[in-house]
């Protein structure tokens, strides 16, 4: 067998494992940091005893996630009766691959040395790299429109068609910041675009706002609160998932999980240098252990972005629908044209690299320039005066 | 620094030579066979990650199916719209608007997706891909300004906010008495 496809294996095999447990303890940490945000405790008690085993300690509430999976294997799945059967079973199965299939391309620890040959440590090295993953990832749209639609409940029915339209608005400025990385480093190659950025300074500092801005979209993409409308309690019960109970519920909230993983990793390959450490230099092909290493490097920038994740979901209150369908139309889409066009003219310039970042202070600076003078019609919040209002009474009619 | 082409220059001096000419020209990298043997080692290992996928998914279906109690009743197979009784199904048709975004959503995604191999052939051939690309990315600006103008960006469009200039011409007080004189001129303004 092939070197390259034997490391494929292996790395597969060890990164869905990691995903799967990550998620699971992903959940455990989101709790516990609400918890410590709210000046709470969170959940302590749970250890590895499960009422059955000889285990005394209750290990921080480690056991958590594991009894929770346990709890959602043995709960009753009941399906309504006026439901879609097939689209309602299919929709958490076409939620949950396109997220795991996203990582196929996460280069995680660089270039292995493997007797004469050099190997990629990534599952599949293919040659369209990014643009791979956002292929994959628009198709976990699919999964929530399926199930809000299969629900045949208002509810599921509304988040899914708001969830919907979020996910494909937010999919433009993704793929838009996705095509300005290609345009300064000429390959789509996820290895390449990662080795670029050791071999010089990480993305981040040459496109802020572009980062920004990418992270505000894997924030949308992953329906993650500040735009988590999709299933907002006060208005849509559960959103798309109302219907769902047991097992396929659980699958939607591995979906969930696993999209913030894969867009955390997205992120860390463009813009956070991937395995590339800040100050040591490390060798471009390596043995096993600087591997290792680098893959830790890259799980720690994971871990620290998604710690940020929670953070802000914990943090900031939620858009509302028309704010947030301005947000990506009026404000993320000119800003990422206008930086596309800006660096293909000072790519076509060939001008040195942190022109990037004066080319981003401008954008910045000019938005805040141009933006109040754009006219934007009426103010959306405007309140209509009406007779008899307490908090805008209109005179009545002479 | 050389401009903007030392990070490229340093990738076919530093990195290319050591990891790809290393391999490839080992293995002859100008032989469709081998380009051929890479294409399928791809697409194997994609195919093992959704073979992996769909097993973890349908293990997990089939092992809680196998564990779990069923025990339905009327109450529970209901659809649950907070304790009322349903009225009517949810399969209708829905506001417009959503699929409006749709199709911005398409033209769009279909232009970003289409000028992908531009910006990856971009730093080979500055020139033609700048005089090229321009019209196709001019296109879509000149439309997505016509959507702004139009209005049909905005996603509150009550009577008050159907379009820019309709509304900033509106009488507010009229509005609020709802002098029907004063909506139907507006209906007839937009």
């Amino acid at each position: 067998m092939a070197p390259q496809l034997l490391t494929s294996l292996v790395t597969m095999i060890i990164a869905v494992q990691l995903i799967l447990l990550s998620c699971a303890y992903l959940i455990l940490l989101e709790r516990k940091m609400a918890a410590w945000i709210q000046n709470r405790i969170g959940p302590n008690r749970v250890g590895f005893s499960f009422g059955i085993l000889p285990f005394k300690h209750h290990c921080w509430g480690l056991g958590q996630p594991l009894a929770d999976g346990i709890k959602l294997f043995f709960k009753e799945d009941y399906t309504p009766l006026n439901v879609d059967r097939a689209l309602f079973l299919l929709a958490p199965v076409v939620v949950i691959i396109p997220a795991l299939l996203g990582w196929a391309i996460i280069p995680w620890g660089g270039y292995l040395q493997w007797g004469d040959a050099v190997v990629n440590v990534t599952a599949a090295p293919i040659s369209i790299g990014v643009i791979y993953v956002l292929a994959i990832g628009s198709l976990a749209v699919y999964g929530v429109v399926l199930g809000g639609y299969a629900s045949n409940n208002k509810y599921s029915f509304l988040g899914a068609l708001r969830a919907t339209a979020q996910m494909v608005s937010y999919e433009i400025p993704m793929s838009l910041c996705v095509l300005i990385v290609i345009l300064m480093y000429a390959s789509p190659r996820a290895d390449v675009l990662v080795q670029f950025q050791a071999n010089g300074v990480w993305n981040i500092f040459y496109q802020p706002v572009l980062a920004v801005i990418f992270y505000i979209c894997v924030l949308a993409e992953c329906n993650r609160a500040p735009f988590d409308l999709a299933e907002c309690e006060q208005e849509l019960v559960g959103g798309y998932h109302t219907e769902y109970s047991s097992m396929k519920w659980a699958l939607y909230f591995l979906g969930e999980y696993m999209h913030m993983i894969t867009g955390c990793a997205f992120f860390t390959l463009l813009f956070l240098g991937g395995w590339d450490l800040p100050v040591v230099q490390e060798p471009v092909v390596a043995g096993l252990g600087w591997v290792l290493l680098k893959s830790g490097v890259f799980i720690s920038k994971v871990g620290f972005l998604l710690f940020l994740m929670i953070w802000i979901r914990w943090t900031l209150p939620r858009f509302r629908f028309d704010q947030l369908m301005r947000l990506a139309w009026r404000g993320l889409i000119p800003i990422t044209v206008i930086l596309l066009l800006a660096s293909g003219v000072l790519i076509f310039l060939r001008q040195p690299h942190w022109t990037f970042l004066a080319a981003n202070a401008a954008v910045v600076v000019g938005v805040l320039i141009v933006a109040p003078l754009i006219p934007h019609g009426p103010t959306i919040n405007r309140r209509i005066p009406l007779a008899g209002s307490r908090f805008s009474p209109a005179e009545p009619a002479a | 620094m050389g401009g903007m082409l030392a990070p490229l220059k340093m990738w076919y001096t530093t990195v290319y030579p050591s990891v790809y000419l290393r391999v490839f020209h080992r293995q002859r990298i100008m032989r469709p066979s081998f380009a051929r043997r890479q294409v399928v080692e791809q697409l194997i290992s994609i195919s093992i990650f959704l073979g992996f996928g769909l097993g973890f998914v349908l293990i997990n279906l089939l092992v809680s199916k196998v564990l779990r109690p069923s025990l339905p009743n009327a109450e529970k197979q209901a659809i649950y719209e907070c304790g009322e009784p349903t009225i009517g199904t949810s399969w209708v048709q829905f506001d417009l608007r959503f699929y409006i975004v749709a199709l911005f959503y398409l033209i769009f995604d279909v232009e970003v997706a289409l000028i992908y191999p531009w910006a990856a052939i971009y730093r080979q051939f500055p020139t033609e891909a700048l005089v090229l690309g321009a019209p196709f990315l001019g296109i879509i600006v000149i439309g997505y300004a016509y959507e702004w103008y139009s209005g049909s960006l905005d996603w509150v469009r009550s009577s008050v906010n159907t379009s820019h200039r309709a509304s900033t011409s509106m009488d507010m007080a009229a509005l609020a008495r709802r002098d029907p004189e004063m909506l139907e001129e507006k209906a007839v303004h937009t």
